[in-house]
């Protein structure tokens, strides 16, 4: 099964924004389970003396 | 949210806070020091159920990757032998795009494993301390149980709002739509204020009032990542008070509010909530940003441009990432 979104009619202009900036992407096969993906997050490895050194 | 982690304890208890629940029989790639994402995926034991997740997420890893981007593998399973296949697997396939993987763990429910070295150890409750306290500060809710606590807290008692729908609509009709609107912003305003939860009538006037679409419109162009999680706050509360007639607004708000606050998996949850006997255009435009792995920069570049450079802002970040790939750099079309 593909993933097919369809711009279906944005009525206004924020729709429009994320439907061309969302639609301009290559299509995906949907998954049959649920896929998490989460942005923002950054993980640095420290050094273990670093410990002391967190902001 | 930035995470300095020490030690492989460190990193399995981190997990949890990222994703917002704890995961069990999954794996998870953890972005390391990159705009990669993070990702979790129920743990693929076949090889066709691995083909089909690499095929979900290579689009939104090789699209960010940059030279010398790397991720964390964790399996979290009881299964080792499971988990070094799987583990291995992955790294393979990340390695074909560009991506190192210089920590490939396991992790059941008491004890890590590092697949490379073999070294093991106890999941501490220091570090399960540390990672709580550190996540709390950057605003993070407490991790539920499991993914589908995730989706039950969504879902609460919405008779009391009913009982006002009807009032409501009636009192909304004898209003100038500019009141109603300049009536949603302030009490957005107010609650971002004191985060004090509305009253079941103030819920009722903001659920019929952001079926509007400008009105709508209005409080989404409200959002950005620094506010995000105050609108996660009050999207997460309406949703779940929301009879079905006016939920589709606030769910589809909350899944916008969670991607933007790094919250995928909430994010599904919330477009889950939205009714299915009828089609609402940004529930569909926020899985389709989720879907591909969007990073919310790429919105707040956009939003910030001009109207005629909009989109053109936008496909210059995604086309300056591309540049910096050392892998492909967009997957063929239907993978």
């Amino acid at each position: 099964m593909k993933f097919t979104y369809r711009p279906s009619r944005p009525s206004s202009r924020l729709e429009r924004l994320l439907g061309r900036l969302a639609g301009d992407r290559p299509q995906t096969p949907k998954p049959r389970f649920p896929i998490d993906l989460v942005c923002n997050a950054d993980v640095r490895i420290d050094p273990p003396h670093s410990r002391d050194d967190d902001s | 949210m930035t995470l300095s982690i020490h030690s492989p304890d460190e990193l399995i208890a981190a997990i949890p806070h990222l994703l917002g629940f704890k995961a069990e029989e999954s794996i998870v790639f953890v972005p390391l020091r990159a705009d990669l994402p993070l990702a979790r995926v129920d743990l693929p034991t076949t090889a066709s159920q691995r083909n089909e997740a690499w095929g979900a997420i290579r689009g939104a890893f090789s699209r960010y990757a940059q030279p010398g981007a790397s991720v964390a593998i964790v399996c979290m399973t009881h299964d080792q032998q499971a988990a070094d296949l799987i583990g291995h697997d992955y790294a393979v396939r990340l390695a074909s795009i560009g991506i190192d993987t210089p920590l490939k763990l396991s992790a059941d429910a008491t004890d890590w494993y590092d697949l490379d070295s073999g070294e093991s150890g106890v999941q501490s409750e220091g570090a399960r301390n540390r990672l709580a306290a550190t996540t709390v500060l950057a605003g993070r809710a407490h991790p539920v149980s499991d993914r589908d606590a995730l989706a039950t807290s969504l879902v609460g008692d919405r008779e009391p709002v009913a009982q006002f729908l009807l009032r409501t609509r009636d009192e909304s009709a004898q209003r100038s739509p500019g009141q109603d609107e300049q009536w949603a912003l302030g009490r957005l305003q107010q609650f971002q204020a004191d985060g004090v939860r509305l009253s079941d009538s103030d819920a009722a006037r903001l659920l019929v009032t952001v079926e509007s679409i400008p009105v709508r419109d209005e409080l989404w162009n409200d959002m950005r990542r620094d506010n995000a999680n105050s609108h996660v706050a009050l999207w997460t509360d309406l949703t779940r008070r929301a009879p079905d007639e006016v939920r589709a607004g606030p769910a589809s708000l909350l899944g916008f509010a969670a991607w933007q606050s790094g919250n995928g998996a909430m994010a599904w949850c919330a477009l889950d909530q939205v009714p299915k006997d009828k089609r609402y255009v940004l529930a569909d435009l926020v899985a389709a940003a989720i879907q591909t792995g969007m990073h919310p920069r790429e919105w707040e570049a956009v939003k910030a441009a001009p109207p005629q450079r909009e989109v053109e802002r936008g496909s210059d970040f995604i086309l300056g990432h591309a540049r910096a790939q050392t892998g492909p750099t967009r997957p063929a079309p239907g993978i």
